[in-house]
């Protein structure tokens, strides 16, 4: 088998990584259901904001440590949030009060 | 005030299901805390908080970014909550009945293997916003699902992903070692047995249909859908044997 090259992004894990599956059941909280809900339907037909690939490009530009430490549905609001941003659909982003907590 | 400020002292980073804590149930509880902020609604019970949390900095701006989408009409908080709920009723009991339909009708199980999203479709099912397929285990090819890139998962029939699918090493190893995985899952195939690993992506998804357990036949439809659960439509495991 040819050994990927260190250089591979992050994401691309695919026979890079060695532990024991941790197969313990977690029930979605409900800020884990919201975050869920909320970038499916900011990706939908009716509103289109940004495509799954987009989402996924903003989670995979994550440095590895970060990509791996955050919690998943965190990852996605990191997502989601970055998106709003860069395509100017939330103005608020730029107001002082909001500066620190969303971007 | 900043927002961040504003949103802890409304009390809006309490967690009210805390992942592992104490799993309280408001399903006859109004969660549309959107358009009051007095929260005498508030989430989470009073004479029990012991599993009460607080949202990290992400969370809450997750809480921040819905609050603002509401106010300015991109989504309403019935959308969320009803994306939420459709979510909550999706999952291993759908797709069983799609795995036994297959099981005993021999006409749904070539239109399933034809256009898997044709086929969900004809027993009412949503087949996404993705390409669905079908991956018929045989008693010489077992398939294994994985997507070793995210977490793409075939929602529109069982609903949200488990933990495990999204790890880092159910997706590292189940392409390198899936007889290994398949093991840790207590699932030991025939040496000869092929095991297929489909890769899913952004534009296809995968619902494996296990083979039908030994001594089932005669059985009905609702007894034959306890034997398929989650992980047999994965390929984790194989049906439950009866």
């Amino acid at each position: 088998m040819t050994e990927k090259p260190e250089t591979l992004p992050t994401h691309d894990v695919a026979g890079r990584f060695a532990a024991p599956i941790d197969q313990s059941a977690h029930e979605p909280a409900h800020w884990e259901k919201e975050a869920d809900a909320i970038r499916l339907l900011l990706a939908d037909k009716k509103r289109q904001i940004f495509t799954t690939d987009e989402s996924r490009r903003v989670q995979e530009a994550l440095d590895a440590e970060t990509y791996w430490k955050l919690p998943y549905y965190e990852r996605w609001i990191h997502g989601f949030s970055s998106l709003l941003k860069e395509k100017g659909v939330l103005q608020e982003a730029k107001r002082a009060c909001f500066r620190k907590l969303l971007w | 005030m900043t927002e961040e400020a504003r949103l802890r002292a409304a009390g809006e980073d309490k967690v009210e299901d805390p992942p592992g804590g104490h799993h309280h149930h408001h399903h006859d509880h109004d969660h549309d805390h959107d358009h009051d902020h007095d929260h005498d609604d508030h989430p989470y019970q009073e004479d029990d908080d012991a599993g009460v949390a607080v949202l990290s900095p992400l969370q809450l701006r997750g809480r921040a970014v819905r609050n603002l989408l509401i106010a300015r009409g991109i989504l309403t908080a019935a959308e969320i909550r009803t994306q939420i709920e459709a979510m909550d009723s999706r999952g291993e009991h759908l797709g069983a009945r799609v795995v036994v339909r297959a099981w005993t009708d021999p006409g749904f199980a070539a239109r399933l293997a034809e256009d898997a999203g044709a086929a969900v479709e004809e027993l009412g099912l949503s087949r996404g916003e993705t390409v669905l397929t079908a991956l018929f285990n045989t008693p010489d090819v077992h398939n294994l699902v994985v997507c070793t890139l995210c977490s793409c998962y075939p929602r529109s029939v069982l609903g949200r992903p488990p933990a495990w699918y999204k790890s880092r090493a159910y997706r590292a190893r189940a392409v390198r070692d899936p007889r290994g995985v398949l093991a840790e899952f207590g699932t030991h195939l025939p040496e000869g047995t092929s095991i297929r690993v489909h890769d899913s992506n952004a534009e296809l998804r995968y619902l494996v249909v296990p083979r039908r357990p030994a001594g089932t036949e005669g059985w009905d439809a609702a007894k034959l859908e306890q034997l398929v659960t989650r992980d047999a439509m994965i390929g984790v495991t194989e049906a439950r044997q009866p």
